[in-house]
């Protein structure tokens, strides 16, 4: 179907949203094992590996190693989105990981939160309110 | 403030991330279309997916992008860096109305003016 400015627009499916936002999800989660597990290397040799063993001894360490796993996963995830929705409409929704760090962090890394990080954290939820409701009519290709 | 050299890498960072994008999201159109505008499962689809030169292109530099991320991230203070995120969302938005013809109606506009505000709230929170 062939879009013009005047057609009416579509949103998208309460699926598809909720497909996005749990991979961005599993991104975030991902991302916290990758830095529990460098974390927890770099304070028992007291510091990053850069040498070539230390460090794929590291990519190999498990919690590093499965973020990586979880990491790739969504990386598939996410192309399947790219090919199914505008990026314009998907792209907005990572910010959704940094939600799943700022509370992952402070549940489980001892980081700290306050009452900023609340803040963006309700704006951003608000933004991806918004932006599930936006148009995303794809023009044809 | 970083140093230029710093800020030059920052901003090389963010406009192949989005650039990365760009192009996965080019090829994943394409290899639809190629596939009759269905993709069928992803387990099958995986071999066209990653013969495509924009996905692979796209995926490569993305990848580039997230280790000069890492490194500007080691010098760059977070307070710093996530301002600066918020360029790749307002490229995004261009682009994806100028390359691909997306529609950017209010709801969307909207939801960029508040995780923005909210990559920002977060910036300051790292002061």
């Amino acid at each position: 179907m062939a879009s013009t400015p005047e057609t009416a627009g579509k949103t998208a499916s309460i699926t598809m949203v909720i497909f996005i936002i749990s991979m961005v999800f599993l991104a975030g989660v991902g991302q916290l094992f990758i830095k529990y597990g460098v974390n927890q290397v770099t304070d028992q040799i007291g510091h990053f590996p850069t040498d070539p063993v230390g460090f794929i001894k590291l990519v190999f360490f498990w919690p590093v190693f499965s973020g990586l796993c979880i990491y790739f996963f969504f990386g598939m995830a996410w192309l399947k989105i790219l090919a199914d929705v505008p990026v314009s409409f998907a792209f907005p929704f990572l910010a959704i990981s940094y939600i799943v760090i700022i509370i992952g962090s402070y549940l489980f890394l001892g980081e700290n939160i306050n009452i900023l990080k609340l803040f963006a954290i309700a704006l951003i939820i608000m933004g991806v309110i918004c932006l599930s409701r936006s148009d995303t009519t794809q023009a044809a290709t | 403030m970083p140093e230029t050299n710093e800020l030059i890498v920052l901003f090389i960072a963010i406009a192949m991330g989005a650039v990365g994008q760009i192009a996965m999201k080019a090829g994943m159109n394409r290899v639809k279309e190629k596939s009759g505008g269905d993709l069928g499962p992803m387990i099958k689809a995986l071999p066209r997916i990653f013969t495509d030169i924009y996905v692979l292109a796209g995926v490569t530099i993305y990848v580039l992008s997230t280790v000069l991320w890492l490194w500007v991230l080691s010098k760059v203070p977070l307070s710093f860096a996530y301002p600066c995120i918020s360029i790749s969302y307002i490229i995004i938005i261009i682009a994806g109305k100028w390359v691909f013809k997306e529609r950017i109606d209010k709801w969307k506009i909207a939801a960029i003016v508040l995780i923005l505000l909210g990559v920002a709230a977060l910036g300051l929170s790292e002061i």
